[in-house]
């Protein structure tokens, strides 16, 4: 599986700079004007720095978006549409093999985009504050701010999260994969592959929510998740874009733990299933 | 003298036609076959089933004394009529693309090829001529220790030269203890390197043999026999 | 590759062009012959024809093959006569079944054969 892996990274090289590279340029343009604004002494922010960032953040979340289901995905359609995907219906490797590794690699992939996010976000969040106090918070020292009171204090909770995320990108590429599989092995044409495996991955996940949340509701599993953002340090973030947040954000979200035991059993039922099919059934 | 390949009433069914009919036939080691047909006949269908590309609807096939699937991957070699690299690889790249994911592949063997093809390391498919890409897949195809080695028109679309050297690159790669299946409709460069002979029509076998013993038997080439056979199809 | 008539076996076309080398001196007795696959190579030919090639050289006592080492010409001395005589009466077998069936007796095939040495070309 680490072959596939490698080889799955080392083709999408090209594309995953290129996408670095249009989201760094994206936010580095919003973040100039900013830099700008402030050098020439505007204390608030200024409607055409406001939108550079919306149009900024709209970008990045797009791609992290699309980026998500592709990734995740492995990029099956690559797998299922192209002559190069004879080379891996030759290569003496199981399903699970082929289609784990591309999930492992997507998730690298994924990660490759996310981080960068974080950082970019991080940034914003800490230009807000700067204004947000008019000047008086160094730069620095709001990034300092962010990082200790954002991501330091609710560590735990944010590992949480992670898991979680980790969990929908890996149930998410599953479902995707399956699709995508079983609908390559029946049908022959492209276009209606698609069109089924697309409309397959919509049926199945709704169905699966339903089913999920109907048991939960018969067995009254819920976990209890705290999430705390503590923000009252500096007088809040004032200045977010238009309006004000309050001080401290507090809340307990109730989470119904049987849809994810369903999800993660189902993931796994499709993902043996796409295995096996990719082995028997899928022919180019 | 092992059998290599054995197939027995294979067929396959398209919705709109049935590319193959129920072919039969046995192949041992040590032998080159010719597989000779028009465009359309079954012949890269055939290939494709054996290879693993395709699954068969009726009939089985057997690899070494092995039943099609995962574990005849490993003895079977194939090289199609197009090409299936990645466009962003450099022949160094596709080298160790085959050397990481097949363990019978010889890696210095397929350097030296390279040399032999005059292809340079660095070389990346997306800019290399339609010849330098087959002679790349011929390269990686033939630098496997395969069982089988499964050929779909090697000699298309090649300059008389770099046909030579392929025909001498089959005939360095041939084994005792392996067999090759060449499908093509070039008959005359390569008809004397043929062991048996199988013509295929409309998805059916219509004379298979000795090639030596049909030759001298009707008193033609390989190619004249072709030509008889499928003049009027 | 397409020198071959089609009519004989490979394997006697190479046989009789090997027998040719010899009495014509490119190839002595001792000599090592190409191995199968280099002769194979050269002459665009399956191994499989060479090895048989081989097999009927060893057979009709022109040849052997040593483990390891190669095929060897033998040494006899009586070879290359052997060979000049087998293949004359081959040719000579040819000729006067071409000659026959144009219809000529005995007496003229004879009769064509002095004219011929005596007035045509060497």
């Amino acid at each position: 599986m680490l072959e596939i892996i490698k080889y799955q990274l080392k083709g999408r090289l090209q594309a995953i700079l290129s996408l670095l590279l249009i989201i760094g340029v994206i936010n580095a343009v919003a973040l100039v004007a900013g830099i700008y604004d402030f050098a020439i002494g505007t204390r608030s922010l200024t409607p055409l720095f406001g939108f550079l960032i919306f149009a900024a953040m709209a970008g990045t979340w797009i791609v992290a978006i699309v980026m998500f289901f592709r990734c995740s995905s492995g990029h099956v359609n690559e797998l299922l549409f192209k002559d190069t995907s004879y080379l891996m219906l030759t290569v003496p490797r199981r399903g699970w093999q082929i289609l784990g590794g591309r999930l492992v690699a997507g998730l690298a992939e994924f990660l490759m985009y996310v981080l960068p996010m974080l950082v970019i976000m991080s940034v914003y969040a800490a230009t807000f504050t700067v204004y947000g106090t008019n000047g008086k918070t160094g730069f620095f020292a709001a990034m300092a701010f962010v990082y200790r009171d954002v991501f330091a204090k609710n560590f735990l909770v944010l590992l949480k999260l992670f898991g979680l995320g980790i969990f929908m990108f890996v149930s998410t590429g599953a479902f995707i994969m399956f699709a995508g599989v079983a609908a390559r092995s029946f049908v022959r044409g492209k276009k209606l592959a698609t069109t089924i495996g697309i409309v397959l991955f919509l049926l199945i996940s709704d169905w699966a929510t339903k089913l999920g949340t109907w048991i939960s509701e018969m067995l009254g599993w819920y976990v209890n998740v705290p999430i705390s953002l503590a923000t009252n340090q500096f007088g809040g973030m004032k200045g977010f874009a238009s309006g004000e947040m309050s001080g401290a954000i507090g809340q307990q979200f109730a989470i119904p733990l049987a849809p994810f035991l369903i999800f993660l059993v189902i993931s796994a039922i499709l993902f043996a299933c796409a295995s096996w099919l990719m082995e028997r059934k899928v022919e180019l | 003298m092992a059998v290599i390949l054995e197939t027995d009433n294979l067929k396959k069914n398209y919705f709109s036609k049935q590319a193959l009919r129920g072919v039969s036939l046995k192949l041992e080691s040590g032998r080159i076959l010719g597989l000779m047909g028009p465009n359309g006949s079954g012949k890269t269908t055939f290939l494709k089933l054996i290879a693993g590309l395709q699954k068969p609807t009726g009939g089985k096939f057997t690899v070494f004394g092995q039943r099609a699937g995962f574990e005849t991957k490993k003895h079977v070699s194939f090289l199609p009529d197009r090409n299936t690299l990645y466009p962003w690889m450099s022949s160094l790249d596709a080298i160790d693309f085959y050397d990481d994911f097949f363990d019978d592949f010889d890696r210095e063997k397929a350097l030296d090829m390279l040399d032999f093809m005059k292809l340079k390391k660095d070389d990346r498919v997306k800019t290399m001529s339609k010849g330098m890409i087959e002679k790349l897949n011929l390269t990686l195809t033939f630098s496997r220790k395969a069982k089988l080695f499964l050929l779909d028109e090697p000699l298309g679309g090649v300059d008389p030269v770099a046909r030579e050297r392929i025909v001498s690159t089959i005939i360095k790669t041939w084994t005792e203890d392996s067999a090759i299946i060449i499908s093509t409709h070039l008959v005359n460069d390569v008809e004397h390197i043929f062991n048996d002979v199988a013509f295929i029509g409309d998805g059916e076998l219509i004379l298979t043999g000795d090639a030596e013993t049909l030759r001298t038997e009707r008193g033609k080439s390989i190619d004249q026999l072709y030509i008889q056979i499928f003049s009027d199809k | 590759m397409s020198e071959f008539d089609p009519n004989i076996p490979i394997y006697i076309q190479i046989m009789n062009g090997i027998k040719q080398d010899i009495v014509s001196g490119k190839v002595r007795p001792g000599d090592r012959l190409s191995s199968v696959r280099e002769l194979a190579e050269a002459l665009s030919v399956n191994p499989n024809t060479v090895q048989r090639v081989y097999q009927e050289l060893e057979r009709e006592g022109i040849s052997e093959t040593r483990r390891g080492t190669g095929t060897y010409i033998l040494e006899t001395p009586e070879l290359i006569p052997r060979l000049k005589a087998e293949m004359a009466k081959s040719i000579l077998r040819k000729f006067i079944d071409g000659m026959r069936s144009l219809g000529l007796s005995n007496r003229d095939i004879a009769s064509a054969i002095d004219k011929e040495i005596a007035g045509g070309t060497n």
